[in-house]
């Protein structure tokens, strides 16, 4: 994919991203959403980042060949249960980097 | 009627409470912008076209979606896909802030929702102090503005950065641990663990499939537990 089809994808998700925020606002004013759509949108954000997880985890390996990501599999799994506990990303992230980091280099 | 006084005053210390909420979630926020910067420029993006981007899209995740997708082959359609369903999230928090906007300006109805995101949404939800429109406004153009300023300035050096960084450094890596980090704290229920977990699952075990079908899969997948687990009565 060159740079060019990349960026413009970004922008188009920007613009779509725009619609998102302002519809609700400004062209259809709140509260009209039905509840069952309310539902499915509350279940949007945690599958999609959740998804991105497993598909980053797993490096475009099957499910056999998946020992060589451990470390990237356990330094998720770290980053996730610190930002569970307490709130904040620095804190997640840079524990979470230092163990892959150690276990790569082991 | 408010005294000139009072309105400097107002404008003054809505301005500052913004900017003092904000910098401590621009911190937090740097990591993931330059790993977004940094990954963007591995894909052969120059950083000032990343950077515009990353204004247009502001969210984190649904920038980074796109171009981990890129980078395992998928389509233009798959990744545009995939950071519209992410970013379906701003539709409940538009919804929820609508009565916020209601007595705006019609300029700031228009353009004050570029900058919602779930920072700037958290951030006004943990203020009691925003019932006044003017002050509302003041805090949202400067907290959001400040944020946006922030993540675009930050993925532009993390594109600088990135081809310097050294052969092997795990960015991959970077960009899973950032992703569940944002993830973690959205797990406070019972619920949303579960359609994580289907969701991680799905994606996980489908992710040799071409065209980014895997992480459309983990995502279906995840959205479909979740209304399955809404018909449970709690």
């Amino acid at each position: 994919m060159n740079a060019l089809a990349i960026v413009a994808t970004l922008v188009a998700a920007g613009a779509v991203s725009w619609l998102l925020r302002v519809i609700p606002i400004t062209l259809l004013p709140a509260a009209r959403l039905p509840a069952p759509a309310r539902r499915l949108l509350d279940h949007a954000a945690p599958a999609a980042i959740a998804a991105m997880v497993g598909a980053g985890i797993a490096g475009g390996n099957a499910l056999p060949e998946l020992a060589a990501r451990l470390p990237v599999l356990l330094g998720a799994l770290v980053a996730g249960v610190i930002a569970w506990r307490r709130r904040g990303l620095v804190l997640p992230v840079v524990a979470g980097l230092a163990v892959a980091g150690a276990l790569t280099a082991l | 009627m408010p005294t000139i006084s009072h309105m400097t005053r107002t404008t003054t210390t809505g301005g500052l409470r913004a900017a003092r909420d904000t910098i401590p979630v621009a911190l937090s926020i740097a990591p993931f912008a330059l790993v977004v910067g940094a990954t963007g420029t591995q894909l052969g993006v120059p950083p000032l076209a990343d950077m515009a981007a990353a204004a247009t899209v502001f969210a984190g995740a649904a920038h980074f979606a796109p171009l981990t997708m890129f980078a395992a082959g998928a389509g233009v359609l798959a990744a545009l896909g995939a950071a519209v369903l992410i970013n379906a999230r701003l539709l409940l928090y538009s919804t929820a802030l609508e009565p916020r906007f209601r007595g705006q300006p019609r300029w700031f109805r228009w353009l004050g929702p570029a900058l919602l995101i779930d920072q700037t949404y958290l951030m006004v939800l943990a203020r009691d102090d925003l019932d006044d429109p003017a002050r509302f406004r003041r805090y949202w153009l400067v907290g959001g503005g400040l944020l946006l300023s922030s993540w675009v300035a930050l993925v532009g050096l993390g594109g600088v950065l990135g081809p310097f960084l050294p052969a092997g450094s795990p960015l991959d890596a970077a960009g899973v641990v950032v992703l569940a980090g944002m993830l973690g704290p959205r797990l406070t229920a019972v619920r949303p663990l579960l359609v994580a977990l289907t969701a991680l699952l799905v994606a996980t075990a489908a992710a040799p499939l071409p065209g980014g079908v895997g992480l459309i899969a983990g995502i279906a997948a995840g959205i479909a537990a979740g209304a399955l687990l809404d018909r449970v009565p709690s």
